[in-house]
């Protein structure tokens, strides 16, 4: 299928990016990468634990394969998501840049208003900007203006399996941007992601669901194949639904009479 | 710095003289005229290991030895973890 995902000058096969939080072990991340068949890899900046030993988690990626995406996530405003942003770039991470401004610490939900400051910022500094934000379609206008790559609007809250709950937000901002729409967060189940693309999501960006499954590697491979097949779906162009039957084979010429 | 010695992490700046830096966030004394790779050494840190934001300029591990930490500094030892 040539059907290529073209996002900051950069082709992707793959319409399934992976966040790499919560595994179990890192040394399964790059099974999980080479089952997910992700193009697209998250990472996070943090200051070191001297206690904890923490390991570096690009040992475990392979940047000949994947492009990174060091996130923004710490930021409470746009001032701190462009200092982290930026030291990711001069870190040598490249210039893809999640934006991930939150102040609420029950649901997660993102800052649109400072998300919007950042990549305005950020997108003029010439990082490719993704911004995860609230579905919203003011907020995605503002960020096409300003300069974002793609928009990443919230399935659910991060990490809450949810699925789909934004859906028909999500499907507004899919007919009215013309930017990638990208489903982050809260896509549980493959067929959740499946149903992201089957209703024209450009690509989903999952990490909760397949480092917290019982085997990691199996749950990256599911989400690979529903994202796959919504994909196939929603180019195939889905039939009307119907409130009543519509029967398979003609209605004339039964054998009973 | 002849091999061997170190300094202890909660070195004792002459009387008188008070030389701080923050590292993540926490104020602690350091020796006058060290440098980043000085730092890092007594730290058990490999160049390339993490990340080294000097008042907020990373770093880079070849730039590390010739480069000074003075009074006041901000010294950020950062690391990439997985994350969404």
């Amino acid at each position: 299928m040539n059907d290529p995902l073209v996002i900051g000058g950069r082709t992707l096969e793959s319409r399934l990016f992976l966040g790499t939080g919560k595994f179990p072990a890192n040394a399964m991340i790059p099974e999980v990468i080479r089952r997910s068949g992700a193009q697209v890899v998250t990472v996070a900046l943090r200051r070191v634990d001297f206690e904890a030993q923490e390991e570096n988690i690009l040992n475990y990626i392979d940047r000949k394969n994947c492009i990174l995406m060091p996130n923004t996530s710490g930021a409470r405003n746009a001032a701190e998501a462009v200092k982290i942003a930026r030291i990711a770039r001069a870190a040598g991470c490249g210039n893809w840049v999640k934006i991930e401004v939150i102040n609420d610490n029950r649901y997660l939900l993102p800052d649109n208003y400072e998300t919007i400051k950042a990549t305005e910022i950020l997108a003029g500094e010439g990082f490719v900007v993704l911004p995860y934000m609230s579905p919203d379609l003011a907020a995605a206008r503002a960020l096409v203006e300003a300069g974002a790559a793609a928009v990443m609007p919230l399935g659910s809250p991060i990490g809450s399996n949810r699925g789909l709950k934004m859906k028909e937000m999500i499907r507004i901002l899919i007919e009215e941007i013309e930017l990638p729409v990208i489903v982050d967060a809260g896509l549980g189940r493959p067929s959740h992601a499946a149903e992201a693309m089957e209703m024209g999501a450009a690509a989903v960006l999952v990490n909760t669901a397949i480092a917290t499954a019982e085997d990691p590697p199996g749950m990256a491979e599911a989400f690979s194949l529903a994202v796959r097949a919504g994909r196939l779906s929603y180019l195939a162009g889905s039939p009307e639904v119907s409130r009543y039957a519509r029967a398979s084979s003609p209605l004339t010429g039964f054998l009973r009479d | 710095m002849p091999e061997g010695r170190s300094f202890a992490l909660t070195w004792i700046p002459a009387k008188g003289v008070e030389r701080m830096i923050t590292v993540n966030g926490k104020k602690e004394p350091f020796p006058e005229g060290m440098s980043v790779g000085e730092y890092m050494s007594r730290r058990n840190i490999n160049p390339g290991e993490y990340i080294v934001v000097l008042n907020d300029e990373v770093i880079k591990p070849e730039d590390w030895a010739e480069t000074p930490i003075r009074d006041g500094d901000e010294l950020q030892i950062l690391v990439m973890l997985g994350g969404g």
